[in-house]
């Protein structure tokens, strides 16, 4: 896939109408660490897993999940500084629309504003797409639960469950196959840390760590991020399963 | 690279090809939209495709509501339409706010034209690669239909199809105009619509895979129909083949 010459800003388009820079940037999203978000029979999870990329680093320093409000939360991927940006964006948002209406942002309001403040980047030549993909787990009382993915592109769509990165294909297939609508959230849990260590299945000989959270219905629909000692635990169960299921293969 | 492909220039032979490549997009994200005016009602008719099952169908739509009265089809890359519709849907407030009445379609289409001309003229902009139809029944001028292009040239229609085979819904919306010089009711009005959409699509649909929009002089909100409603008039045609 080489642009030769329409790929260096957005504000070109390619002669079969492509945008190149928006591609690119998806491209660093496939390459990058897999995040995942599943809509179960009480609550959303999000979660993601990360290469450690330095021994030295206080573990659980290096955060991809973040509260936007107390009934949101959002998970990225990608150039994590990106990820960041839109981030503080949708806080932002979150706050502007409590001051302006006195109620809470919907969810599906904030994720349509965060898409298409990502769209806005790649409208112009001076700016370059987001380089991240942002999932977010919504509660309001107008429509309940919303889980949302906004991609580089600016695409914005609620999901059941959704995954981005480089354990995409896997991630999806896993949820597709198994019923999520139909679990609880704390059912849930060890098996969204399996799949989330099963997409990093060929970086095994660095050390790995996830990251989760949840917002169901025992959270009283807030958004709360999992403690350190209780995501090890789960991860090291998980990473046991995992090879178990392997010495039942060979 | 020739730096007349590259950008919003003109090339020798006059053309600017950018813009052109705009319009290709357009084509390639395989949508069709086919928007009819009767003599009391407008229709807006699109095909309802949701690209993977875990997406929740709600949150895929081409059909938006601009204002009480004006509601658009949009087909093309999404994202641009998304910006699209929120900076229509600011024009419509702000001009009911300073004038105290609603804005007529044509001069919202003759807003949207100003402003996505802007895009084909800027070299630090690319065009929207989107086609909007606005439609809508006015008070004054009754039901409009009118269609933007990226450049932005905006056409009043008696029915006009834009996406990826428009070519093949235009020849068929100008087949069935000829039966009768477009006297439809409202009834005639949905059912030209849907029976076009079928025809160039090649394939029956089922209630949720296809979306309506309407607005008659009757109740001149637009509006999306409700699955039981489509149903309904899917059947009547089935009863009438």
């Amino acid at each position: 896939m080489s642009g030769t010459g329409f790929d260096y800003e957005c504000s070109s388009l390619s002669p079969e109408g492509r945008i190149f820079q928006i591609e690119y940037a998806e491209k660093a999203v496939e390459t990058s660490s897999t995040i995942v978000g599943v809509r179960c029979k009480d609550g959303i999870v999000l979660g993601t897993e990360k290469i450690v990329v330095n021994k030295m680093m206080v573990p659980g320093t290096d955060k991809r999940i973040y509260s936007v409000h107390p009934s949101a939360g959002c998970v990225v991927n990608g150039l994590v500084p990106d990820g960041k940006s839109l981030m503080f964006r949708a806080r932002e948002e979150a706050t502007q629309y409590e001051k302006m209406f006195g109620i809470r942002i919907p969810g599906n309001n904030l994720a349509e504003r965060l898409g298409m403040r990502a769209q806005l980047n790649t409208v112009y030549a001076s700016q370059r797409p987001y380089g991240s993909t942002l999932i977010m787990a919504t509660h309001d009382h107008i429509k309940g639960m919303g889980l949302f993915m906004v991609e580089p592109s600016g695409s914005c769509f609620e999901y059941y469950g959704c995954a981005s990165g480089r354990g995409k294909q896997l991630a999806r297939n896993e949820i597709e196959k198994k019923n999520f609508r139909e679990v609880s959230v704390n059912e849930a849990l060890p098996l969204i840390a399996k799949i989330l260590l099963k997409s990093q299945e060929e970086m095994k000989e660095k050390k790995q760590e996830i990251e989760l959270s949840i917002m169901s219905e025992e959270t009283g629909y807030k958004h709360k991020i999992l403690d350190r000692a209780f995501v090890d635990h789960l991860a090291a169960k998980a990473a046991e399963e995992i090879e178990n299921e392997q010495m039942d293969m060979a | 690279m020739s730096f007349d492909k590259l950008m919003k220039v003109f090339a020798p032979d006059g053309r600017i090809y950018q813009m052109e490549y705009a319009f290709k997009a357009i084509q390639s994200f395989g949508q069709t939209s086919v928007a009819v005016r009767g003599t009391d009602a407008v229709v807006v008719c699109t095909q309802k495709k949701v690209p993977d099952r875990l997406i929740v169908a709600d949150s895929i739509t081409n059909i938006f509501h601009i204002n009480d009265n004006i509601g658009a089809v949009i087909v093309g890359n999404m994202n641009d339409a998304k910006s699209l519709v929120t900076w229509l849907r600011h024009q419509a407030a702000q001009y009911k706010f300073k004038n105290g009445y609603f804005i007529p379609v044509p001069v919202l289409a003759q807003k949207l034209s100003h402003y996505l001309q802007k895009f084909s003229q800027q070299a630090y902009m690319r065009p929207l690669c989107v086609n909007t139809t606005l439609v809508g029944v006015d008070e004054e001028f009754g039901p409009q239909v009118y269609r933007v292009d990226p450049s932005g040239q905006s056409v009043g229609f008696r029915a006009v199809a834009t996406g990826s085979k428009e070519q093949e819904a235009m020849t068929q919306l100008e087949k069935h105009w000829k039966k009768n010089e477009g006297n439809w009711d409202t009834k005639g009005t949905v059912e030209t619509a849907i029976q076009v959409l079928q025809t160039v699509i090649s394939s029956d649909f089922k209630a949720n895979e296809i979306e309506i929009g309407i607005s008659t002089a009757a109740h001149p909100q637009f509006r999306k129909m409700t699955e039981a409603e489509i149903e309904q008039f899917l059947n009547d045609l089935a009863d009438k083949q």
